[in-house]
């Protein structure tokens, strides 16, 4: 008995080392990019280092309690908050609504589905550029048509009452496509034969859409809502190219909030700080979802 | 069996690689681990020089750069030069402190003037007293004009060289000038004058909204304000105290200047109200939406290649004495070379800088050649001969200040930023942003005075 089992653990330990190996490579690439920075960022938090100490010194909770006095911090938080609950929504019905009318098999569809998707797959420096040339006063396209139909310029990335809706346009324009990829994807794998019964029982699309495709789709909602609240986090090159955050941070969000401490003020303790908060900001949220969402998901199988 | 040598080849592979993952290095030892590597690879004596170089303003200058660049590895023997293009200023930084964290800075660097004090802080810089002691001496630095080379010592050192400096500018459409009857050859000089032709120049159609600005004044934090606080303040002040460790915005006179600047939109109604991006101002200018524009110096080959009409360039308009900004980038040098790449970094420095050279960058750019003896050129007549505008560039070093320079830069600059956008979309008051302004900026510099 002994002996087999030893033979055996010497397999499993040979087959193991194989795998390990496999492995590593990957494994030292997540560890190096992915596990290191973490740790290395909870640990930093609990430090000051910036241009005052630039060697770390020891000072526990400062850094935390300083970003959550910090006015502009809660600023920041405000307008995130303000930004996901109107993005989110919006681009999942956009996306949602773009993925019931191309899922059709006509002529030209493929078109127009790629031309729906295409702002994700180009340069996103490149379009942030176009879309402030394009909603700049005077000199714009979006003001010019504006001024043919006698309406009054607006200053929509200089008047802070309407910057962070300019970025939310811009935003929803890139990602409703991309929701609506996975949307078809999801579309595509229920079986026709659902819509044929009901076909044949009478019901008309209304009922088709929120009877069989909406239920059908719960397990792609969960993780499209999942990415969508996580990427509205995370916004930050069109800022930067647009607003720079201004003005007075009408359009600051978190990321571009911890870019800045980071990489403008060299506040890497307080960056640390705001990079936890902000994990544990979208790990609550995304929780809460799975949990609420979760009930309402029936997965096929 | 040949699956156990493989397994085991993977693992060495793993350990070297990590291995040479975790090989920490600190700047000396780097630099002298490349200089050995050099000699293998070239032939002796043969030295190295890396240097990072931003473009703050549109057009070709990485192009001119990389040119110079080759230029001078051609006619220099023992020298080779890679330039990095390292994006704008705050890009080219944050490339610095991370190649100076990693153990492998560039010998040399083109940085923004004002930077001075952040590396500093992060002790990456290297003062170049010595170099200019047994090369060049104080012949060759007081060449330079005193506006460009005020913040390149500090503490009695001497630790840049002034390269692609620029001063502020106030650009205007002679057209414009003419078609509402103001004389073309006489931009506004004052305040009063600035916001009076403003007004003229302005026009709005049946519809009450604006087709075409009198004056944009971007709003881009202390550069754009910069002279309008000097220009105003009861002795000549600048915004900080010499040893960049506290400001001055709580005083009257800059709520009076603040309160101009916001009077032009909503009293004059001679500039658009709110936030105006100091990116797109150009464009506006161009396109002839606005008569009258403050712009780098850095702008004048784009718009002179640009513009389909007449335009003028001015001095900067004042109250109590004219003043501009002189921005723009320095020559540094970075720590941890060794003392042959010092050497050739400083002649590289010095070839870069001579009249001549100084001279054409000028023609080239729009950036004001730094030293007196490059206007007296055969280079710069010509220019002045076909951009008679451009001399005007010149007239304004006399009265040029320098730059918002103090410790913690980034955050005071966010903070007067902030302070200004919340005046000027009406937020807030002058007087009680200012007041704010001064609180926040003097706990930024809490630390350095204590």
């Amino acid at each position: 008995m002994t002996g087999k089992k030893q033979k055996l653990s010497k397999r499993a330990l040979r087959q193991n080392v194989l795998a390990w190996a496999l492995l590593s490579p990957t494994l030292l690439f997540v560890a190096l990019f992915t596990f290191y920075p973490f740790v290395k960022t909870i640990y930093l938090s609990f430090f000051r280092k910036n241009l005052t100490s630039p060697q770390e010194v020891f000072i526990g909770l400062e850094n935390y309690i300083s970003s959550f006095q910090d006015p502009v911090f809660q600023k920041v938080l405000g307008n995130n908050a303000k930004f996901s609950l109107i993005v989110v929504p919006s681009c999942i019905i956009l996306g949602l609504g773009l993925a019931c009318l191309l899922n059709t098999r006509h002529r030209g569809v493929s078109l127009a589905r790629a031309a729906v998707f295409y702002p994700n797959i180009s340069s996103m420096i490149g379009f942030s550029l176009i879309w402030m040339f394009l909603l700049t006063p005077n000199i714009g396209f979006v003001s010019n048509v504006m001024q043919l139909f006698r309406l009054p310029v607006i200053n929509f990335l200089g008047d802070p009452n309407y910057v962070l809706y300019s970025l939310m346009i811009v935003y929803i324009w890139r990602e409703a496509g991309f929701v609506m990829i996975f949307f078809l994807s999801g579309m595509q794998g229920i079986s026709q034969e659902y819509y044929e019964a009901a076909t044949i029982d009478g019901a008309g699309s209304w009922t088709k859409f929120f009877r069989i495709t909406l239920p059908l789709l719960m397990p792609t909602m969960v993780f499209v809502l999942t990415f969508t609240i996580i990427n509205s986090v995370k916004m930050v090159d069109s800022i930067i190219v647009m607003t720079n955050g201004g003005p007075d941070n009408a359009s600051s969000l978190l990321m571009f909030h911890i870019y800045k401490t980071a990489f403008s003020f060299w506040d890497q303790g307080s960056a640390a700080a705001l990079s936890v908060i902000m994990l544990a900001v979208v790990l609550a949220v995304t929780l809460l979802e799975y949990y609420v969402t979760d009930k309402l998901t029936y997965y096929e199988s | 069996m040949r699956k156990k040598r493989l397994a085991a080849l993977m693992a060495a592979l793993l350990a070297a690689s990590s291995l040479a993952a975790c090989s920490g290095q600190t700047p000396g030892a780097a630099s002298a681990g490349e200089n050995t590597e050099g000699q293998e690879a070239a032939p002796a004596g043969n030295v190295e020089l890396e240097i990072y170089y931003p473009v703050g303003v549109g057009g070709t200058v990485s192009q001119l750069i990389e040119q110079l660049a080759q230029e001078y590895q051609e006619e220099t023997e023992g020298v080779t030069i890679s330039s990095v293009f390292s994006g704008s200023y705050d890009d080219t930084l944050q490339k610095l402190i991370t190649s100076y964290q990693g153990g492998n800075p560039p010998q040399l660097t083109i940085l923004a003037n004002s930077t001075i004090l952040t590396m500093l802080s992060m002790d990456m810089v290297l003062p170049l007293d010595d170099l200019i002691a047994q090369d060049g001496g104080s012949e060759y630095i007081d060449d330079f004009f005193p506006g460009f080379m005020a913040n390149c010592v500090f503490d009695g050192k001497i630790y840049s060289i002034p390269f692609q400096r620029s001063t502020l500018l106030l650009f205007y459409n002679k057209d414009h000038f003419r078609e509402v009857g103001l004389d073309p050859e006489s931009p506004p000089k004052t305040w009063e004058e600035l916001a009076e032709y403003g007004q003229k120049l302005t026009k709005f159609d049946e519809n009450g909204s604006a087709e075409r600005w009198g004056v944009m004044i971007p709003s881009s934090g202390s550069w754009d304000f910069g002279p309008y606080v000097i220009s105003n303040s009861a002795n000549g002040e600048n915004i900080m105290s010499d040893d960049g460790k506290s400001v001055m915005f709580d005083t009257p006179e800059n709520v009076e200047a603040l309160q101009f600047l916001r009077d032009l939109g909503t009293v004059y109604k001679a500039s658009p109200e709110g936030v105006i991006e100091m990116d797109t101002a150009p464009a506006n200018f161009i396109e002839q939406k606005t008569s009258m524009v403050q712009l780098s110096s850095g702008n004048i080959a784009n718009i002179d290649s640009s513009v389909t009409f007449d335009y003028g360039i001015a001095t900067l308009p004042y109250s109590k004495r004219p003043a501009s900004i002189a921005g723009g980038g320095n020559l540094y040098m970075i720590k941890g070379s060794t003392e042959e790449e010092q050497k050739a970094a400083w002649k590289f420095i010095r070839w870069l800088t001579e009249p001549e050279r100084q001279a054409q960058w000028n023609v080239d750019t729009g950036y004001v050649a730094a030293r007196k003896s490059a206007f007296e050129t055969d280079i710069m007549e010509q220019y002045f001969k076909d951009t008679p505008q451009a001399k005007v560039a010149r007239e304004q070093l006399d009265s040029c200040y320098n730059e918002l320079c103090v410790y913690e830069l980034s955050r005071i600059n966010d903070a007067l930023t902030r302070a200004y956008d919340s005046v000027m979309t009406g937020a807030a008051e002058p007087q009680a942003a200012l007041t704010a302004l001064q609180a926040e900026c003097d706990e930024i510099l809490a630390p350095y005075n204590q």
